[in-house]
């Protein structure tokens, strides 16, 4: 059994607390918070873990120590946890927009990251993008530019992901621009209050002289799309590959897995998704 | 009557009508004809504003922009220029930027009922000691009580004064006047309006929004903005005066402002056709036309199916891409 520590009891912990409890070989030692009644400790003891209020030092005070640490804090509290997690020889995967790991889509790297003790999950626009980035920029190497442009809805964007909305931008740039090898990636993000709430939509955007062979760059994003699938279910192409003149695009939609938020939280589901398939391969 | 903040957004809101390509020499002389008018607010940059230059809404065509902007601000000292700042778009390097090219007023704007993401750009700008202004989008697609409280959250992050747009042309006479009366009943600082003629209304809401207590006013020369385009500057300066209310304004060099947009733009000035039409009356972003257009013709589709589905998803601006999803599944279903 791998032992488990959620930091941070907001939205993307709780859910990664029903991803790991519902995944066979995890056990959650810990899951903290810093609010002895937020709603996140109340949900996590209710399904029957091990909690604790005072955040790092709980973890590493109250119970088991565990072996992989999830920090799903923000990126201010990174660094402390990041150093603590170091002296204990714990190994932290980080959700959060804090730069400091190595960068992670687990379609794209996962096997250079597994030996590493900082794993990076870069942002939810980052995971539902860096697959299509990257298939693009396989089938056409002269591509120095690439734009990303993320919707989610209101209701799954929480208080955390407003305050970062500049961190947000930048963090998800450079992790394009160096998983790539690219000089200028620009990544764009929308908040829409419509109502049902939508489904998480990213659009990927390059120049169309770019792209050498349109056929061949459209087979190989369904087949990494096909290769998302098997970790993030509710990933599928939305608009496949097209050209409008200067630009060409295609878009992909995530419908969540409905685990802690509903389905509309695409967002939060696919960097959950992809920090859960990193942890099975630890 | 006291004349309004008149804050002229030809500059800005023009770019998405000629689909951003003003030019460099083109600000210059603009904006030296507009100072000697009298105008003292101007706003510049793409028509999304800062962090807008892109493949998915349009890339700015003149890098030398802003060297012009950076010169004018510091010739004309009491010239104040402004920028529009939708987070999301824009990051804390592009208000560095823009600091660093002497823009003295920030319009940190969001969708009408997503204010709080404007907090932390509201107070950087602020730490830099700028005037800071907050802007409600697309004001058309939520109810006025719930647009008040998203002013007074702007307010409370700093903001020296709201202005809530129609940035579908969308709003009615009374609308604009429940809405002024209603963020003017919970907010202390001054209130303005910014107007698209969609629905042919710009005169009449911008008219009303002043009674009702507004006292900025966003317009352009010639109308020249988004969509139908904007409040036709010197039309409204033209009734004000008439009715007896002196703006301080030269009206002549005015005309000559809208004259120099006439000869400079001829294929892009606006015009409230049927495309304006239908997406004020479904509620649809204004700068989308051309790109309504474009998708219409890639797709073979029918611009008012692609405009309907649009207001029924609430599709808000910055959603571009949106229109390409609409198109492409429009088109799916015709083919059966």
């Amino acid at each position: 059994m791998k032992k488990i520590a959620i930091l941070g009891s907001g939205n993307i912990g709780c859910d990664l607390l029903v991803k790991c409890q519902e995944t066979e070989g995890l056990k959650i030692v810990s899951f903290a918070g810093r609010h002895a009644n937020s709603k996140g400790l109340e949900f996590a003891l209710r399904r029957g873990a091990p909690i604790t209020d005072r955040s790092i030092e709980g973890v590493l005070e109250d119970g088991e120590i565990p072996e992989i640490l999830i920090d799903c804090t923000s990126a201010a509290h990174h660094k402390y946890n990041y150093d603590l997690c170091k002296k204990h020889d714990i190994r932290i995967i980080d959700m959060t927009p804090a730069k400091l790991g190595v960068p992670c889509c687990p379609v794209v790297n996962l096997d250079a990251c597994l030996g590493v003790n900082n794993i990076n999950m870069i942002s939810c626009g980052g995971q539902a993008s860096m697959p299509i980035c990257f298939a693009i920029k396989q089938s056409n190497p002269a591509i120095d530019y690439i734009e990303v442009v993320s919707t989610i809805s209101s209701a799954s964007a929480g208080p955390g992901t407003r305050k970062n909305i500049s961190q947000y931008i930048t963090s998800t740039q450079k992790a394009i621009r160096d998983m790539l090898g690219i000089s200028s990636a620009k990544v764009i993000i929308n908040i829409t209050p419509a109502i049902p709430p939508i489904h998480m939509r990213t659009s990927i955007l390059v120049d169309s002289e770019a792209i050498s062979s349109e056929s061949e760059t459209r087979s190989s994003i369904e087949d990494i799309a096909s290769r998302v699938q098997f970790y993030s279910p509710g990933y599928y192409i939305s608009v496949s590959l097209c050209q409008l003149g200067p630009k060409t695009i295609c878009q992909v939609q995530i419908i969540g897995s409905g685990h802690y938020l509903p389905a509309y939280a695409g967002n939060l589901d696919i960097i959950n998704c992809a920090a859960l398939e990193v942890i099975k391969n630890l | 009557m006291k004349p309004p903040l008149f804050y002229d957004v030809t500059l800005r809101d023009g770019s998405h009508a000629n689909q951003h390509s003003f030019t460099a020499e083109f600000y210059s002389s603009y904006i030296d004809k507009a100072y000697s008018s009298g105008l003292r607010y101007l706003e510049v940059g793409h028509g999304n504003g800062l962090g807008g230059s892109s493949l998915h809404i349009g890339r700015l065509k003149d890098p030398l922009l802003w060297d012009v902007i950076a010169k004018k601000t510091s010739l004309y000292k009491d010239l104040k220029i402004g920028v529009h700042v939708i987070p999301g778009l824009a990051t804390f390097e592009d208000l560095e930027s823009a600091n660093e090219a002497g823009i003295t007023i920030f319009r940190i704007a969001s969708h009408c009922t997503e204010a709080d993401t404007t907090e932390t750009y509201m107070e950087y700008v602020s730490c830099q000691g700028h005037e800071v202004w907050g802007l409600l989008m697309m004001a058309h697609m939520t109810q006025p009580d719930k647009l008040a409280r998203e002013a007074k959250k702007m307010e409370s992050y700093g903001a020296s004064r709201i202005v809530f747009l129609d940035s579908a042309g969308a709003l009615t006479p009374s609308l604009v006047e429940i809405i002024a009366t209603e963020i003017l009943s919970v907010v202390e600082v001054p209130l303005g309006f910014h107007a698209h003629n969609n629905l042919h209304a710009a005169v009449a809401n911008s008219l009303v929004a002043l009674a009702a207590g507004c006292d900025s006013i966003d317009a352009c020369a010639r109308g020249y903005g988004a969509g139908a385009g904007n409040l036709s500057l010197e039309a409204l300066v033209a009734i004000l005066e008439k009715d007896g209310c002196l703006t301080g304004l030269d009206l002549k060099i005015l005309v000559e402002l809208s004259s120099l947009i006439e000869k400079q733009f001829p294929a892009s000035l606006p015009i409230v056709d049927s495309i304006s039409t239908a997406t004020g009356y479904y509620g649809v972003f204004s700068g989308f036309k051309p790109k309504i257009l474009e998708a219409a013709a890639s797709f073979n589709v029918d611009p008012m199916d692609i405009i309907a589905s649009l207001g029924q998803a609430q599709v808000i601006a910055g959603q571009e891409d949106q229109i390409i999803a609409a198109a492409a599944e429009i088109a799916k279903e015709q083919r059966g």
